[in-house]
């Protein structure tokens, strides 16, 4: 097994989290302050979630979830692999069906949305089949082309920030409750690291909270970058994020959305690359006879059949089953069987 | 053996490389035929040549009521192949429809020319004086499609598609250059900022208030002298050119003084037709002569209503106007226009929101007049509530810089003068704004947001009221 260090896994683990926070900044549904506030709380239930995880990596470091599972017993280690390969579904299709809205609000004549999704997909597809290793390496260079792209448009837009544009409110409790709700069922990462920690060569551990505390700083940077520079705006933007890229000029290029796109798009593709890499790890640990594969293709084709469906006919809104059973599978599968698989003995290669 | 081994795997690794190769050749191919078998409608391939690059929007309100829309677009005959511009022509050229809204009216446009158009590029929204309700407008430019929100929104005191049409040989394109004169104007303090994405915070936080420069254009010599004889005019903003009947009732005609402090040409020649007869508010007819006069003066030469119809290339010897300078500012509330701010009062303005980097302020030393450079250099602003008053206390720190040297006793009186100045134009701007208007323009909802959140509250369910509570004290600390 080809393994990759703690930052490669830091790495990915942050790109697959920031997708959400770039596409979709919901400033329209709750205020800056409740967002601020929801971004801790989440941010501190998320470390807090993980440390089941944590504990089965120190106990196994070599087994997946699933393989853990799938030893105890083979019903349920087969009932776990079809559920985080469901979950994978949702989430690419989740995820392609967000990236379409995106393209088809701003680059409403550039290319249909379907065949933007399509490509991605396929791409995902050939990421995931050359495994982690190269899903990992792509994770590095979008990484640094985002912080590139992400530093040029700040340094653009920070003659245009003021702090006449911050209003404040007094935060109400259930706008924060569902701020938080919101941000736990993007959290999607929970699913990942039970499956990926085998791959680290060391401290994987550290790597989700490297990740977490990553996400937070941009999640922060993000929304103050926002908040200083388009104020109001906000309430009515749906792509704030881009938005900065549309009214960020420097003295040679007058607007920066550009520099933002590739990195949107390298984004989606190492995101949609790990769902299906986890979904066939998944699969091929508890269904041995077939190929790997297989199932990735399986996967790929069912998670694009879905968001195809929906984006064909210009379907943009998720219905509320898909975030509830989302955030219950992340839970379930993230935080509530690493906890109950925790307990008990672990391999003789446990670690510290 | 060894080398047989080695061998198999050279073959063996060139058999994963082929894999590789023939896996991405694949992928590369499906994503081709993927972006090639979508090419017609809405997704059809254009090329650069088949798309209108549209570098400003007009927008003007017809007499019944109908959006007339005007394209400016960058003319291919002032733009040589082997030099980037052809200073004998015109290098901008506009197109011009009428529909019941805007996007049919683009649609129209783009029809008339064949091609679609791009607004991704739009450097400015000039807006027509009759235009009444900024509503449907926002509206559009909001959710259309690529319009950055670093693009300017401004009125003029004429029609849009007048301004627009103006053909001008220097610069990049004409666009360009009305953008230059409102960032200039905004640097030197005559002209408030006017973004799209700022109107769009006003008016979100302020209950559709907002203020929105004027732009006007200088005539030629032998007009403009004539011109200089009536330093002062009335411009009807929210009331459509030939407009006799409609909208009049629900707008307020308003005065600007458009000479007095700027030294530059004042308004145009139909502005002061209709100053003449604007003694009586309703003398429709004064408008309607006025109108057709600026009609066949302007480049464009079309009658409004009908619309249609490309005007660019070869014409610009028809072109009258040399250039454009902002006079004052329309005050908007709730949505719509409302009042009209002098040069003086945006000064003022600018110096109290501290958007100004410099201005130049004349002042009598003795008998000399002399220009003293003014820099705002800091503004500190504290928000108090005294005898159930908000109040509000500047202190501006402003910067003086002289053109001459003079002696230390000179610099303190002509700091002394220039101050006295200065707070000339903040008591004009807060006389205007919020005694008379009662305009919330000096960011009084942040101010309270900031400091006090129950006045806030107060302020967002009833701003009107909470705004007259307000006074504003302004104090300069000068430094030379």
């Amino acid at each position: 097994m080809r393994k990759i260090s703690f930052g490669q896994m830091t790495v990915i683990l942050f790109i697959s989290r920031i997708f959400y926070s770039l596409t979709f900044v919901p400033f329209m549904y709750s205020d800056v302050t409740c967002q601020v506030i929801g971004f801790a709380i989440s941010t501190a239930i998320e470390c807090l979630a993980v440390i089941p995880a944590i504990i089965l990596y120190k106990k196994h470091p070599d087994k997946n979830l699933c393989q853990i599972a799938y030893e105890k017993s083979k019903l349920c280690g087969i009932l776990i692999s079809v559920a985080f390969a469901f979950a994978a579904v949702l989430i690419i299709n989740r995820l392609l069906r967000f990236f379409g809205y995106f393209m088809y609000v701003t680059f409403p004549d550039f290319l249909p949305s379907w065949v933007v999704i399509s490509a991605i997909a396929v791409i995902s597809f050939y990421a995931a089949f050359q495994g982690i290793e190269a899903i990992s390496r792509s994770a590095g260079l979008t990484f640094a082309f985002f912080i590139v792209s992400f530093v040029i448009v700040i340094a653009a837009l920070s003659t245009k920030m003021s702090y006449s544009n911050v209003m404040f409110d007094y935060p109400e409790i259930s706008d924060i409750s569902h701020e938080v709700f919101n941000e736990l069922s993007k959290f999607s990462e929970l699913l990942l690291f039970p499956i990926l920690y085998p791959y680290v060569k060391e401290k994987a551990g550290k790597s989700i909270y490297g990740a977490i505390a990553l996400k937070l700083i941009f999640v922060y940077v993000i929304t103050t970058v926002c908040v200083l520079t388009l104020g109001s705006y906000l309430n009515i933007s749906k792509f704030p994020f881009f938005d900065l890229g549309t009214y960020a000029e420097t003295f040679i290029i007058e607007r920066l959305d550009a520099f933002l796109l590739p990195a949107w798009i390298l984004v989606a593709f190492i995101k949609a690359a790990l769902f299906m890499f986890i979904g066939k790890i998944a699969l091929s640990t508890s269904f041995k006879r077939t190929k790997a594969n297989v199932y990735l293709l399986i996967l790929s084709v069912a998670a694009l059949a879905a968001s195809l469906a929906a984006v064909l006919q210009e379907k943009w809104n998720f219905p509320v089953w898909d975030k509830v059973v989302v955030t219950i599978l992340i839970l379930v599968l993230g935080v509530l069987l690493p906890l109950v698989y925790c307990f008990g003995k672990g391999d003789e290669s446990e670690t510290e | 053996m060894f080398t047989a081994l080695e061998r198999v795997m050279k073959v063996k690794r060139n058999r994963i490389g082929f894999k590789r190769i023939f896996v991405i050749a694949v992928c590369v191919l499906f994503i081709f035929s993927l972006c090639s078998c979508n090419s017609t409608g809405r997704y059809a391939k254009r090329d650069i040549d088949e798309k209108i690059i549209v570098h400003a929007l007009g927008i003007d309100i017809t007499k019944d009521g109908k959006f007339e829309v005007t394209l400016q677009m960058l003319s291919q005959q002032g733009a040589g192949s082997n030099t980037p511009i052809d200073p004998s022509k015109p290098n901008s050229a506009a197109i011009s429809q009428v529909a019941d809204t805007i996007p049919a009216a683009i649609e129209r446009c783009e029809t008339d020319l064949g091609k679609r158009a791009f607004l991704g590029h739009s450097e400015l929204i000039l807006l027509g004086k009759s235009v009444v309700d900024l509503e449907p407008i926002l509206d559009y430019v909001i959710n259309a499609e690529g319009i950055s929100l670093g693009t300017f929104m401004a009125y003029t005191d004429i029609t849009a598609k007048e301004i627009l049409n103006i053909k001008i040989t220097s610069g990049a394109y004409s666009a360009e250059v009305l953008k230059e004169i409102f960032e200039e104007s905004q640097k030197y303090g005559t002209s408030t900022e006017c973004e799209l994405i700022r109107h769009i915070d006003n008016l979100e936080n302020t209950n559709g208030t907002t203020i929105m420069p004027i732009i006007k254009k200088i005539k030629d010599d032998k007009k403009s002298s004539e011109e200089k004889e009536n330093s002062s005019s009335e411009i009807n903003f929210g009331q459509s050119k030939s407009d006799s009947s409609g909208t009049e009732a629900e707008n307020e005609k308003v005065k600007t003084e458009s000479g007095e402090e700027s030294g530059s040409d004042s308004s145009s020649k139909e502005d002061s037709s209709s100053k003449e007869d604007s003694s009586s508010k309703q003398d429709e007819s004064s408008k309607s002569d006025s109108s057709s006069k600026s009609q066949s003066e302007s480049g464009g030469g079309e009658e409004s209503g009908s619309g249609g119809g490309e005007s660019g290339g070869g014409s610009s010897e028809e072109a009258e106007a040399t250039a454009f300078y902002i006079d004052g500012a329309v005050i908007v509330k709730n949505r719509k226009p409302y009042s009209v701010m002098t040069r003086d009062e945006v000064i003022g303005l600018s110096f109290l929101n501290n958007d100004i980097a410099e201005q130049v302020i004349d002042v009598k030393l003795g008998d000399i007049l002399t220009g003293v450079t003014a820099g705002s250099v800091d503004k500190n602003t504290k928000v108090s509530v005294k005898n159930n008053r908000i109040v509000v206390d500047i202190r501006l720190v402003i910067s003086y810089e002289f053109y001459k040297s003079y002696t230390k006793e000179e610099q303190k009186t002509a700091g002394e003068k220039a101050d006295e100045r200065i707070y000339n134009f903040c008591d004009k701007a807060i006389k205007k704004v919020l005694k008379e208007d009662n305009a919330d323009l000096f960011e009084i909802h942040s101010l309270l947001n900031h400091n006090d959140y129950k006045l806030y509250k107060e302020y967002k369910k009833n701003p009107e009221e909470v705004l007259k509570m307000v006074d504003i004290n302004v104090s300069i600390d000068s430094q030379i």
